[in-house]
């Protein structure tokens, strides 16, 4: 059995705005395995984008500040990390694309450049010219502690690379490389993402190109530093749906061919269920249901799931109106007591205004800590089957 | 297949930058005449410091024996009451005062261009650079409750008369103006999510300045800076104006402290032409780098360059454009218009 790749454990994020200090991720635990593909989904607000965010240490601190908790990645605490150090496990070790492709690329440089600074970064890494995360055989980091990672625990997802290295690459790996060797490297990359005529798309400006492409060249970007995490944060939520289609099915397809696990963000409950394997279910700040996808979409065991799931809009039959979840998200700057979603939910007791429910196994006698194990924050997760 | 064939983009993209800097300027009448008269400037003032004798007549204080005469060949902006050319004075003025004007604004880009930097990237509290960075914007804010002329004078009485110490006054005046402009443009441009991306892409902090800020902020700074070489050169010749710059008639002639010189001796009164030679070079170059600014922040922004190329493109002849430094190898002309194949214009047609 291997190790988890990233383990995120009883996560707090605050964020200081004037007076106030809202908890947008409480107590969030996570883990990921290598080559899985995790989905985060949740209403807007509920705190996935931060989560997202704060696993490469992205958040800007302040405002933001991680309270509590460890993001422990290939065996090394993130948030120990020293900011100088940080950028050392970005784009190799941990890779992000984001919701906005239409400014996530610098106007300023050609397609080739922002393509070709990414490999750049870890062709240095690799031959050990700058400091890195992902530095082969030897230890990556200087750290007293925790120990150094093993290399061995991540298996393959180190060796193994995305597309096969051409001869070139193979040839030009110990040396600076030239502008046409970089130039082949970029362009085996704008075809990896399907990019049609890539000849020709190298020399463009962002601006001149549509929104599907641009995100097609993050993608691309984020893959080309070859990471063992990528998190994609609603890479499609800015598009419209035919593009949509298009950038989803190419990323159920780099899957299969990227040796990395990848933590997919959306609020939008088909995306997750086209591309996810295991799904967390996040509300106000907390993961109140997690499991395989089938498992979640089938028979949700947590009433917001449930409610979530009966909100989106089905294409086989006419319901007549969607049905709402009554109320609306609470205030984070000073959330219900007990579980966040009592004052919404039908299931609602006296118990669920105590203690918040912890994020237990569905099934009794399941072991919590096994992998893709069903689990929900809710006292009454056996009666959750019974709702309408 | 990949490295053997022919590579007509990369072709195509040594030939857009003088390419496309060229048509650029046609396309706009404008900054083709400001772009031509900074040239034509720069080559004159060249060739007055090589070879004064090529352009310029006579010494400057030379006495001819025209007194007071009006323009003339021989005398093309006329004499003053002893006899002394014009026209020589203000092609002799007009090294130093493009050389003043230089100096001044690109002293003041590049201190309060660095401290405009660091002000604006390394601002966030409690760190080291954080706390430089209040105390460099606290001493801006100090200079700039100065109106900055009167600082400049006082600041010259201080240094002493000539040249050096004035440069050196308005360039004391002049740097918080760039450090409030460039970090202004930091911080527009540190919070975009391109440079958020840059981040999770591995680039570290000082390479995300220097490449992916520096580069979004050069244009407004570069436009900046060419329109201030005309404001600078206005300055100084109040300064000079004034009488304490330059001493005018001497042995180095400058535009302000000639406009002064004669309007304070009477002389500009009966002889407009005394006080038309030097304010018209004045008026001139700045007005030349005014218009050069204004098409520089065309060719910088890769968004109207494209546009510009486009646009100037479609209305060209073909024949034109292989007149360009590298012959197209792309086949016909109607393929290829400012370097984007027609087809993947329409597959993603720019609004």
């Amino acid at each position: 059995m291997t190790d988890p790749l990233l383990e995120v454990e009883n996560l707090e994020i605050t964020y200081t705005v004037g007076a106030g200090t809202f908890r947008a991720v409480s107590d969030v635990s996570l883990r990921i395995y290598p080559r899985q593909v995790i989905g985060i989904v949740g209403e807007t607000g509920c705190g996935k984008s931060t989560l997202a965010q704060a696993i490469p240490r992205l958040l800007p601190e302040p405002p933001a500040t991680i309270g509590s908790g460890r993001i422990v990645f290939r065996g090394t605490d993130l948030v120990r990390v020293s900011k100088r150090q940080m950028p050392m496990v970005r784009g190799t070790g941990i890779a992000m694309i984001f919701q906005e492709p239409l400014n996530s690329l610098n106007p300023a440089y050609r397609v080739f450049d922002q393509l070709a600074e990414s490999i750049r970064i870890r062709h240095f890494r690799e031959m050990g010219w700058v400091k890195s995360f992902q530095g082969g055989n030897e230890a990556p980091f200087d750290y007293s502690k925790p120990a150094a990672p093993a290399t061995a625990t991540v298996g393959g997802a180190l060796t193994r690379s995305i597309v096969p290295d051409g001869a070139l690459e193979e040839a030009a790996r110990d040396r600076l490389r030239t502008r046409s060797e970089y130039r082949d490297e970029v362009l085996r990359y704008l075809r990896l993402v399907r990019i049609n005529d890539p000849e020709t798309i190298l020399n463009l400006y962002p601006h001149e190109l549509s929104g599907g492409m641009r995100q097609r060249i993050m993608i691309a970007m984020a893959l080309s530093e070859k990471p063992s995490l990528l998190i994609a944060d609603e890479p499609t939520s800015a598009l419209d749906v035919t593009i949509q289609a298009q950038v989803l099915t190419l990323m159920k397809e780099l899957i299969d061919e990227v040796d990395a696990a990848i933590l997919f963000i959306s609020h939008d409950l088909g995306v997750i269920a086209e591309t996810a394997d295991e799904v967390g279910v996040m509300y106000a700040g907390r993961i109140v249901e997690y499991g395989p996808v089938a498992e979640i979409f089938r028979s949700p065991r947590h009433p917001y799931t449930k409610a979530l799931l009966r909100a989106a809009p089905s294409r086989y039959k006419d319901e007549g109106p969607l049905s709402t979840i009554p109320g609306s998200v609470p205030n984070l700057s000073r959330p219900p007591p007990g579980c966040r979603f009592h004052p919404r939910c039908v299931l609602a007791r006296d118990v669920c205004r105590g203690e918040p429910p912890p994020l237990a196994p569905v099934e009794a006698g399941a072991d919590p800590n096994a992998r893709g194990v069903h689990r929900s924050a809710c006292y009454f997760a056996a009666e959750v089957p019974n709702l309408p | 297949m990949v490295a053997t064939t022919r590579t007509p983009a990369l072709v195509r993209r040594a030939d857009s930058r003088f390419g496309v800097f060229w048509r650029i300027l046609r396309a706009n009448p404008l900054s083709l005449i400001g772009f031509v008269l900074v040239v034509i400037i720069a080559v004159t003032a060249v060739i007055v410091v090589v070879a004064p004798h090529v352009l310029v007549p006579y010494g400057p204080l030379q006495q001819t024996a025209d007194r007071n005469a009006g323009p003339s060949w021989a005398h093309p902006f006329g004499t003053d009451n002893l006899g002394r050319d014009i026209y020589s004075n203000v092609m002799l003025a007009l090294p130093l005062d493009l050389a003043i004007g230089l100096a001044i604004a690109g002293s003041a880009l590049l201190i309060g261009g660095l401290l405009g930097l660091v002000a604006g990237f390394y601002n966030t509290p409690g760190t080291v650079l954080g706390g430089v960075s209040v105390v460099v914007l606290r001493i801006t804010d100090v200079f700039l409750s100065f109106p900055s002329l009167i600082l400049a004078l006082a600041l010259t009485r201080v240094l002493g008369l000539g040249v050096g110490p004035s440069v050196l006054a308005i360039t004391i005046t002049w740097w918080p103006f760039y450090v409030r402009l460039v970090r202004g443009e930091v911080l527009a441009v540190k919070h975009l999510p391109y440079v958020n991306a840059a981040r999770a892409a591995g680039v570290t902090e000082n390479r995300i300045l220097l490449r992916h800020v520096l580069r979004n902020i050069l244009e407004p700074v570069i436009v900046y800076f060419t329109l201030d070489i005309g404001t600078v050169l206005v300055t100084y010749s109040t300064i000079g104006y004034i009488g304490v710059a330059s001493i005018y008639p001497g042995p180095s002639p400058e535009w302000g402290a000639m406009l002064a010189y004669y309007q304070q001796t009477g002389s500009a009164n009966i002889y407009p032409w005394l006080v038309l030679a030097p304010g018209g070079a004045i008026f001139l170059t700045v007005f030349a780098f005014s218009l050069l600014g204004d098409g520089l922040r065309d060719i910088l922004d890769p968004r109207t360059r494209r546009a510009f190329v486009r646009s100037s493109a479609i209305h060209e002849p073909p024949a034109e454009t292989s007149t360009g430094p590298a012959a197209e190898p792309t086949g016909p002309e109607p393929d290829v218009e400012g370097g984007v194949p027609l087809a993947a214009r329409e597959a993603h047609p720019v609004p």
